[in-house]
């Protein structure tokens, strides 16, 4: 029986052992091979005492060392904590610090550019790069475990503060897989193209479905649009999923003039696909399926809307994936009626078990089923996913914009919170406050209102604010627009006014 | 040639405007822009957008490729090629317009 993520591997290895797993530019693994990598690893965890539950992190480029290491830290028993690979010193220690991480994975060079100047020996007990994790050994699983237990913590940006990291149960990862093989209806035949990192639930969900299904997943980091066309066509790539902000940069391609009569299925994710991107994407791959869907980290994947609804209905974000079940929640706690605006609120296999070290904010998100039947004897949590929504007469789902202020930026959910908290640092600024504002490329660039700490000068004041930012924050996190204004809207409540701060960007830019 | 540094110039220009990383270090045109960090993907999007409205030309989807694209030096010699050598600053881009009409 299969309940952990490693035995994925094993069953296709066993399967298939020849077939190819994983490709990057510079290495193609056959599932043989990509087990053998996994047991080197899973040995020297073993030998540097790692034990069932510990949490092992890896900071790596988009490449096949990403998937050994998932592989050999589940069948160590351990904790799985990948590193968005774009950020930088200050948010990786905060990640290695806040997971309590006690070894990192990185890469020579990643390590010197960005980590050699932390102590980051106080933090982790060991790190190990590229020449101690190259080897081969037959696998074999170091621990007992079962499909509750956390396999992975992915850190997401919440509505308050830091980032926080959900924890994932091998059950996640496998219910996810079994859902979304089922609806793609995926087999072994299948080649996915992944530009998502594994840090994001839907990139890694891509690898997972591909060891479970025993297909080939390829590794790919791309800086122009044209350099994924030509991977979906010399790769013979069967499915390729992507955020909004990607399909955007594909209307600057070649996509559309070429023929891939190979690409089965596309999928989206990550916000709502404008119409245009899709009836693009409908003229240029004509004998492919789009399958339009939404999700969220601490629930990972929610509703899809069924490729041939997409014409019909292309605004909408379509019904709940099998083995689930979504409710429209309106303030009173009861289901909304069709067209009534309400939260999403998700109840299913993949609902994880909450934010690591933060019961108070998993108390906030993961409730109990507000409609059970036997309510006081029902333990399972549903998730409050923040997000609006609401259904249309048929059972469609529409969403409807978000509860909190949460900014959209290159596909990555940043806290406005988090924002403000970096302008804070500076100590330039009296006050803060972080919104989104629509960006042609970006989906939302991120605008800050600053209450300088002095009357400077303006154009010194942005020089001075954008530069301290930068040395602490990935590109994303910066701010695009900076306005100085004399005192930030507050609500009756003291707390920054976020209804008002938009409403002026209507009337005043662009 | 003295067209293709002035578009060179002003892309640098553009560049530092839009992208903060660039305002840490010194352009010279020669250097990897996406090795360096300065722009990402989305970014060599908005400075297309930037040359195709500055410089009223269309850029084929096909020449988006890192051989036009990777260096601001390189973007700077494709805008000029595909102008057809009558590049300029708006001024004189005007003049041309003008005479054309």
């Amino acid at each position: 029986m299969d309940y952990l993520l490693h035995h994925l591997l094993l069953r296709s290895a066993q399967t298939a052992p020849d077939k190819i797993a994983v490709i990057d530019p510079e290495q193609t693994l056959t599932y043989s091979e990509l087990t053998e990598r996994a047991g080197y690893l899973v040995e020297v965890l073993r030998d540097l005492g790692v034990q069932p539950g510990d949490r092992v992190a890896f900071f790596w480029d988009h490449t096949v060392e990403q998937a050994i290491c998932i592989l050999a830290i589940s069948a160590v028993g351990g904790i799985f904590v990948p590193i968005n690979r774009l950020l930088l010193a200050p948010q990786v220690m905060h990640i290695l610090r806040d997971s309590g991480a006690k070894i990192l994975i990185t890469q020579q060079q990643r390590y010197q550019k960005l980590l050699a100047s932390q102590n980051i020996r106080s933090v982790v007990s060991s790190v190990l790069f590229e020449e101690d994790i190259t080897g081969k050994s037959t696998l074999v699983p170091a621990a007992q475990r079962i499909e509750n237990d956390i396999a992975a913590l992915l850190y997401t940006s919440g509505s308050t503060g830091f980032p926080k990291g959900v924890m994932i149960s091998h059950k996640n990862l496998l219910s996810g897989s079994s859902i979304v093989s089922d609806y793609l209806e995926l087999t072994p035949d299948d080649h996915l193209l992944g530009v998502m990192q594994l840090s994001f639930d839907y990139g890694l969900n891509q690898l997972i479905t591909m060891l479970d299904n025993g297909g080939t997943y390829s590794f790919l980091t791309y800086t122009l649009p044209n350099q994924m066309v030509t991977a979906l066509q010399e790769q013979e790539i069967t499915g390729f999923a992507a955020i909004p902000t990607v399909w955007n940069s594909l209307l600057r391609s070649t996509l559309g003039s070429i023929e891939l009569p190979w690409l089965r299925f596309i999928t989206n994710t990550g916000g709502s696909m404008p119409e245009m991107v899709t009836s693009f994407l409908r003229q240029a791959l004509p004998q492919t399926k789009i399958y339009l869907m939404y999700g969220l980290t601490e629930a990972f994947r929610s509703t899809y809307l069924p490729p041939e609804d997409v014409d019909r209905k292309p605004a909408s974000i379509g019904k709940p994936i099998p083995d689930t079940e979504i409710y429209v929640i309106n303030e009173d706690g009861t289901l909304c009626a069709p067209g009534e605006v309400g939260e999403l609120v998700h109840r299913g296999p993949t609902v994880s078990l909450g934010y690591w070290n933060k019961p108070r904010e998993t108390a906030r998100k993961f409730r109990p089923n507000p409609l059970s039947s036997h309510p006081g004897s029902d333990f399972e949590r549903v998730v409050y996913s923040g997000d609006l929504a609401k259904f249309d007469e048929e059972g469609y789902l529409y969403f409807a914009g978000r509860k909190d202020a949460m900014i959209k930026s290159h596909g990555v959910r940043i806290s406005p919170n988090e924002v403000e908290n970096m302008i804070l640092k500076t100590g330039l600024v009296r006050e803060v406050a972080a919104i989104g504002v629509p960006d042609q490329y970006a989906e939302q660039v991120i605008k800050v209102f600053v209450v300088p700490m002095n009357t400077s000068d303006h154009t010194i004041l942005q020089a001075q604010l954008v530069e301290k930012c930068m040395q602490s924050a990935p590109d994303y996190m910066i701010p695009r627009y900076i306005e100085e204004i004399e005192a930030i809207p507050k609500t009756p409540h003291g707390k920054i006014n976020y209804p008002q701060l938009q409403n002026s960007q209507v009337s005043t830019t662009h | 040639m003295k067209t293709t540094e002035h578009i060179t110039q002003s892309i640098i220009t553009y560049i530092r405007e839009n992208f903060p990383r660039a305002r840490q270090t010194e352009l010279t045109g020669e250097e990897d822009l996406f090795e360096t960090g300065i722009i990402d993907s989305l970014g060599i999007l908005s400075i297309i957008g930037f040359i195709e409205e500055k410089y009223t030309i269309q850029v084929n989807d096909v020449d988006i490729v890192p051989e036009h694209f990777t260096t601001i030096a390189a973007i700077a010699r494709y805008v000029s090629n595909a102008s057809n050598g009558a590049v300029s600053d708006g001024a004189v881009l005007q003049s041309d317009t003008n005479s054309a009409g």
